[in-house]
């Protein structure tokens, strides 16, 4: 499985940078899964990058505990359409579209923990679009945020925003 | 659900700073650092406009899309969602509560890239004062340009500028619209697009793709660069505006698709205000939208 991946991996970094570029890089999962990725691909991910450099390039396996084999696939799917200029609208709807809202959450966290901004951007608005019809209780879950409202306090609070939560009436709101 | 590891907050913040100002109101009741961070932090605000203008909510026509809005009878702002809007409601709250009864009052609200802060201008007849964030008081400055008609409520925000239209008396001259810069907080004319064709009383002033938008009669005019008379450019018709009975009726861009088609409103008296999906390329074509499936999105959310 591993080696299967790995060298799938491979192939399809290879087939968008430049051959004549340095040695592969080696990412480890933190399920022990290797990803061979070309070292333009190392760069888009600012963490392992960092970690390359200090090392002056003679250490290529970066071990990345946080991130899961299932998750890193896409991550670096994602990078190798950036370094390629292929990021579109359509591409970005298609990758997403795979993922329910928990993977959406691993993926970003992975984004984060690997430092590559534009996929981090993009990962922001997946969420706030998919919580945008979330009742309060289901926001809390998906973040596991403790509510730390007493019951008075939340009941006011709710009480003064009670007109962001119904629809919006056109004849009421209405400037002229 | 499984447990996830919960996001730093710092990654909250990069969520929350893309969500609708509606939701976000909602959101206060997540819990006690959301509620501060969505009504008391000054750079969660500023985070969330910089999203909202690269998002180009700006089509909507509101500055700050519904970070203030009417909301009589309780209030004449209501209680808005950033830190900001909120400090600002508390100190402009006397005010403005004793504007509210009097006529002829016109407000605005923008961010002014000079000072990094937003500021709120209210205009009584040709009174005029301006309120920056964080201060506790109204400034006066000169006043409104004289003889002015303003019929909108509310300034539209282009470029660090309000917007609105005015006329003078007598009728029979042409409108303008008067420009307040928040950023030296004084006054400009700028000038409407020549239309001889058209009746004065069907101009509406909007902003569309960031720009200053007019429409006049049947037609939708952009001004491609901010204050330059003659960067005034036809969009496009509104072929159904042509019809008679259309003819005293009232248009506003609410959403501007992707794809070009735009969302109108249009009011006509004494019949409910509707919804269009109207495409410019295709003259003719518009379909009027039931509104419980216009207003799903939470972007349509005060227009």
């Amino acid at each position: 499985m591993a080696e299967e991946v790995s060298s799938q991996m491979n192939s399809l970094s290879i087939s968008e940078t430049n051959p004549s570029s340095s040695a592969t890089i080696s990412l480890v999962s933190g399920d022990d899964i290797v990803f061979k990725v070309e070292p333009t691909i190392a760069k888009e991910m600012e963490t392992v990058q960092s970690f390359i450099d200090e090392t002056d390039g003679k250490i290529t396996t970066i071990p990345l505990p946080n991130i899961s084999s299932h998750d890193l696939p896409y991550v670096i799917e994602y990078c190798e359409k950036s370094i390629a200029g292929k990021i579109t609208k359509e591409f970005e709807a298609e990758f997403v579209k795979k993922l329910n809202n928990e993977e959406v959450k691993e993926l970003f966290l992975a984004a984060n923990y690997l430092n590559i901004k534009k996929l981090l951007d993009f990962l922001s608005q997946v969420i706030a679009d998919r919580i945008a019809n979330k009742s309060v209780e289901y926001v809390r879950r998906y973040f596991g945020i403790e509510n730390d409202f007493t019951p008075e306090e939340e009941a006011k609070l709710r009480e003064e925003l009670a007109w962001t939560f119904t629809g919006v009436d056109p004849d009421d709101e209405d400037e002229n | 659900m499984d447990l996830l590891p919960t996001l730093p907050f710092d990654l909250i913040t990069e969520i929350l700073s893309r969500s609708p100002v509606k939701l976000l109101l909602q959101f206060r009741c997540v819990c006690k650092s959301w509620n501060s961070l969505i009504s008391d932090d000054p750079k969660f605000a500023r985070k969330h406009l910089t999203n909202s203008t690269t998002h180009s909510l700006n089509s909507l026509g509101f500055p700050y899309v519904g970070i203030l809005t009417m909301h009589p009878p309780n209030f004449f702002f209501n209680t808005a969602v950033t830190t900001n809007v909120n400090q600002l409601w508390h100190h402009s709250n006397n005010f403005l509560q004793k504007l509210h009864h009097r006529h002829r009052v016109t407000y605005g609200f923008g961010y002014d890239s000079v000072t990094d802060n937003y500021k709120v201008v209210v205009i009584e007849k040709t009174q005029v004062k301006v309120h920056t964030l964080g201060t506790k008081f109204w400034k006066n400055i000169g006043d409104f340009p004289k003889a002015t008609d303003h019929e909108q409520k509310s300034g539209k925000y282009v470029s660090g500028t309000i917007n609105w239209l005015a006329q003078r008396w007598p009728r029979s001259s042409p409108p303008f619209i008067v420009s307040f810069d928040l950023g030296n907080e004084s006054y400009q004319e700028v000038l409407l697009p020549d239309n001889k064709e058209v009746n004065d009383n069907f101009f509406t002033l909007d902003v569309f793709a960031d720009c200053l938008c007019v429409l006049c009669g049947h037609d939708v005019w952009l001004m491609k660069e901010y204050g330059n008379k003659e960067s005034w450019t036809k969009l496009f018709t509104i072929s159904y505006l042509k019809d008679p009975s259309m003819r005293y009726s009232w248009t506003k861009v609410v959403y501007v698709y992707e794809d070009g088609q735009l969302l109108l409103q249009i009011k006509r008296p004494f019949v409910r205000p509707q919804l269009i999906v109207y495409d410019p390329r295709m003259i003719g074509t518009f379909q009027f939208v039931p509104l419980e499936k216009s207003f799903n999105g939470s972007r349509f959310f005060l227009t």
